[in-house]
């Protein structure tokens, strides 16, 4: 159960009481945004008071009379906003004029409520400032949690940029300095190493624009009826050579046909990714199984490597951003990170989900299901 | 090369900065083993007392490298290992790392502070000096 802070500001004991009486027995239900509160109430006899509380115990409602000695409900209000921006203003008047409303809303109250008012006229007021203020709020932590996670993503990728090419430039020092002497099969390897980790860098590069331009929906997909099949023989034949380099053994089990309608590019991204996965994480002479199924409305793309394997623990968080599982067996294998995490968005834009299932140390099983796009087996 | 030879510690999560590393020192003389977390460096340096480490900040966690700096000063047995921090990352979240002063590596437990890449030279200049000033403890002579 949450708690909505109500201040009362009021020079009349009898307004602060009775307003007080009203809403503290009542409980805020607002189904629409599946939220409920009770009202925890405080009172101030003037607008001094009233600045005063606001520091100790910051409310989440200001119910401000407009005219009280002292310092006068307009002054309080445009004190409020400029110290907090977090909490709604409703004005409480005795002379309800056009003016004085325009002039309370241009100082920054969000509603105002003419005196005599009953319980009922200040709940349904109350409760429309709370929806105001709750959905504000949310809003305000959605943007908040976004921009968050956008700083972390540039935060890492930042630092998956940085490492190889410190590890280039390092290998360029050794070149430099000939730290090697006349050791040219040294030198050979060294140069090796900085090719390895600047083609690293690129496939990070593209991996980054592919999920870019997936993210922003800019890129027009390009629907079409096609074969799977032949597009998942020309993937695998792409990755072939790595794979005999390792004598790893690459089969296809699938119909002879299977049509289906979605963005020939989009499956492309996802069969890569998968078939590029099950080879580094494989082991030497180990093998990769490429299953195709359709059924009236699912397109099932499984693929099975005879690799390392995962833990339930790093299953978990294998479709995030930037999610590669590091330890002894791995620490070879380069990868941008990103490869699962944009089969997984794909597959989202097929209605479809992404699963994985694994014993380490024996291998790992990787299932695409897309939906929504009507296949058609022949 | 001989077991006498110094003993250099390499701790980095990155393959390719241990191998770098292991072309300037070791046809320098050193000896040199490597581990890619701290877990297997611990395990490494109870086999065998290493001279000097040098180590990665960010491997596992932002400040890794602190962390295992912090863990060899507090073990008796280590406490005296000269320390090379080396790091790509020379701010993170706003957090400037760099130390400025002796007085900031001494604060972070480390003994030398080296931005990626690190240039050959000024490293075999630190290790040499950082070696010199090392006199091994009868303590270390003994376990060795």
């Amino acid at each position: 159960m949450n708690q909505m802070h109500v201040l009362v500001v009021d020079d009349e004991p009898g307004m602060r009481h009775s307003i007080t009486r009203a809403l503290q027995n009542d409980h805020l239900h607002l189904p629409e945004l599946d939220y409920d509160a009770h009202f925890v109430m405080a009172t101030a006899a003037s607008g001094e008071e009233a600045l005063e509380m606001l520091t100790t115990r910051p409310p989440d409602l200001v119910l401000l009379d407009y005219k009280m000695g002292g310092m006068t409900g307009l002054e309080v209000l445009r004190h409020l906003n400029q110290k907090t921006s977090d909490l709604l203003i409703i004005m409480i008047t005795a002379f309800a004029t056009i003016e004085t409303a325009v002039q309370a809303t241009k100082s920054g109250a969000f509603d105002f409520i003419a005196k005599p008012f009953t319980p009922d006229e200040l709940r349904d007021t109350v409760r429309k400032a709370a929806v105001h203020l709750v959905t504000q709020r949310r809003a305000r932590q959605l943007a908040e949690e976004k921009r968050r996670v956008r700083f972390e993503f540039i935060r890492v990728l930042g630092h998956e940029l940085k490492a190889p090419l410190a590890a280039i430039e390092n290998y360029l020092l050794i070149l430099r300095d000939q730290t090697l002497g006349q050791n040219l099969a040294g030198y050979e390897k060294v140069i090796k190493r900085c090719l390895t980790r600047s083609e690293g860098m690129r496939k990070l590069i593209i991996d980054l624009l592919d999920m870019t331009r997936i993210e922003s929906g800019e890129k027009q997909r390009a629907i079409t009826q096609f074969d799977l099949v032949p597009l998942a023989r020309q993937v695998m034949e792409t990755h072939q050579p790595v794979a005999e380099g390792r004598r790893i053994g690459l089969e296809l089990q699938a119909p002879a046909t299977l049509l289906m309608r979605g963005d020939r590019n989009e499956l492309e991204i996802v069969l890569n990714n998968l078939l590029s996965n099950a080879i580094k994480y494989n082991r030497d002479s180990g093998r990769v199984l490429l299953g195709l199924e359709v059924t009236p409305d699912d397109v099932q793309i499984a693929v099975t490597d005879s690799g390392i394997g995962l833990t339930p623990e790093e299953a978990a968080q294998l479709f995030q951003d930037f999610s590669r599982i590091k330890n002894e067996q791995t620490r070879d294998i380069s990868g941008s990170g990103l490869g699962l995490s944009i089969v997984k968005k794909i597959a989202l834009l097929y209605n479809g989900t992404v699963a994985v299932r694994s014993v380490p140390g024996s291998g790992s099983t990787f299932t695409v299901h897309l939906r929504s796009e009507k296949p058609t087996a022949t | 090369m001989s077991t006498t030879a110094p003993l250099i510690l390499l701790l980095d999560d990155d393959p390719d900065f241990l191998e770098y590393n292991r072309i300037i020192l070791e046809p320098q003389g050193y000896r040199i083993c490597c581990a890619a977390d701290q877990q297997q460096a611990w395990a490494l340096m109870q086999q065998q007392v290493p001279h000097l480490i040098i180590t990665d900040l960010m491997m596992e966690s932002l400040d890794a490298g602190f962390a295992f700096a912090r863990r060899v000063r507090q073990n008796d047995r280590f406490r005296q290992i000269p320390i090379i921090v080396a790091t790509a990352v020379t701010s993170q979240c706003g957090f400037d790392f760099r130390p400025r002063s002796a007085d900031d590596l001494a604060a972070m437990g480390v003994d030398a502070y080296f931005d990626k890449p690190v240039s050959p030279a000024a490293l075999l200049l630190k290790v040499a000096e950082l070696m010199l000033k090392d006199t091994p403890t009868p303590d270390r002579e003994r376990l060795e």
